[in-house]
């Protein structure tokens, strides 16, 4: 987890846009990913990264220093993906069908990194939005269990389950382009 | 170690190098002699490769940070213009506008109650001086009831002193 100086903090809970632009450089970069990862296009991944980024600036003048700001940040941006997730979902069913994917990576013109690209795409298309989380933040970002559970506000265990339920769902959808594949 | 405790394990902790050193040996020396579970292992091994090796995104960094900017300026300056209105209440304004009603209206009430008190005593007395007339008037009706009862005996008297 990245690392953001207290004494840059309290500047910009006293107001200093200057210390905020610091701190949104810093934190930028896991904030977009993690928003590209969870909602899966880079249009909503650009709202709610300035959705989060605004809750922050917001809200600092409350952040107590108690858990690290990135764990803050993090489950900040953890939530507003879902509840973005939630209200697309709402709207329309945006998860792509199983179908669709011996389409796409049957296409001998596409390069080894963008069939992993498009393979990662639909494998956390997969997942509900929980599942998601814990995966994203597991496998992209490197964080440990204990880092998750503390990050979501949820139990250890809970955690474990969500990344048991997901690795399944995951493996269930690799052995099914596999099998296309060979078709 | 069964399979299916080793299962739940390959899913999670060991795959993810959160199991203590000596269960981490027991599992591998499972593994060493099943295939079902290696090949369970080799498969999320490779699930987890494809994710760890996924390219960061990057959006626009400089787009988003003057979208934000332009949001901050927008907040401060919404709050700028309903700070002077924060200072007076709803409540406040219309009490302001209203007050010359509310002086009228107590100017109202005094005269109101002055002029009840001032006249009540007239209203009393002529209820008493009718009371007294009243008084008077049966007093009257008594005096000419006992008149008219002398007067009769008189008659009589007299008219029999006549005829006498």
């Amino acid at each position: 987890m990245v690392k953001v100086a207290n004494e840059i903090i309290t500047k910009a809970q006293q107001g200093d846009l200057k210390a905020f632009e610091d701190i949104y450089k810093t934190l930028f970069g896991y904030v977009s990913n993690v928003a590209c990862r969870m909602v899966g296009n880079m249009e909503d991944a650009e709202e709610v990264t300035q959705d989060v980024f605004m809750k922050i600036h917001r809200h600092l003048k409350d952040f107590q220093f108690q858990s690290s700001l990135s764990t803050w940040v993090y489950r900040i941006t953890v939530n507003s993906a879902i509840n973005h997730l939630k209200k697309e979902s709402q709207k329309k069913n945006n998860v792509p069908y199983i179908d669709d994917i011996s389409l796409q990576v049957q296409e001998p013109s596409l390069a080894h990194q963008e069939y992993q690209e498009k393979l990662i795409s639909y494998m956390l298309a997969s997942l509900n939005p929980e599942q998601r989380a814990v995966i994203v933040l597991r496998g992209m970002e490197g964080l440990s269990y204990e880092e998750i559970a503390q990050t979501l506000g949820i139990p250890i265990n809970t955690v474990r389950s969500r990344i048991k339920r997901a690795r399944e769902a995951m493996l269930a959808l690799k052995k099914e382009v596999s099998q296309s594949e060979l078709q | 170690m069964n399979c299916n405790n080793v299962r739940e394990l390959i899913l999670t902790d060991f795959s993810d190098n959160e199991l203590s050193p000596d269960k981490q040996k027991m599992l591998e020396t499972h593994l060493a002699t099943c295939l079902a579970c290696r090949n369970l292992a080799a498969g999320i091994k490779e699930c987890s490769g494809v994710l760890s090796g996924a390219e960061r995104i990057s959006l626009d960094r400089d787009k988003i940070w003057q979208r934000i900017v332009a949001e901050i300026d927008a907040e401060k300056t919404s709050s700028v213009i309903y700070e002077p209105v924060r200072g007076v209440s709803v409540w406040e304004k219309l009490f302001a506008a209203v007050k010359p009603a509310y002086v009228l209206a107590s100017l109202g009430l005094v005269i109101l109650l002055t002029s009840f008190v001032v006249r009540r005593p007239p209203v009393v007395t002529v209820q008493l001086q009718e009371k007294e007339e009243e008084v008077q008037y049966l007093a009257y009706v008594i005096d000419q009831f006992a008149a008219d009862e002398s007067e009769g005996d008189n008659l009589g008297t007299s008219i029999e002193e006549y005829f006498l």
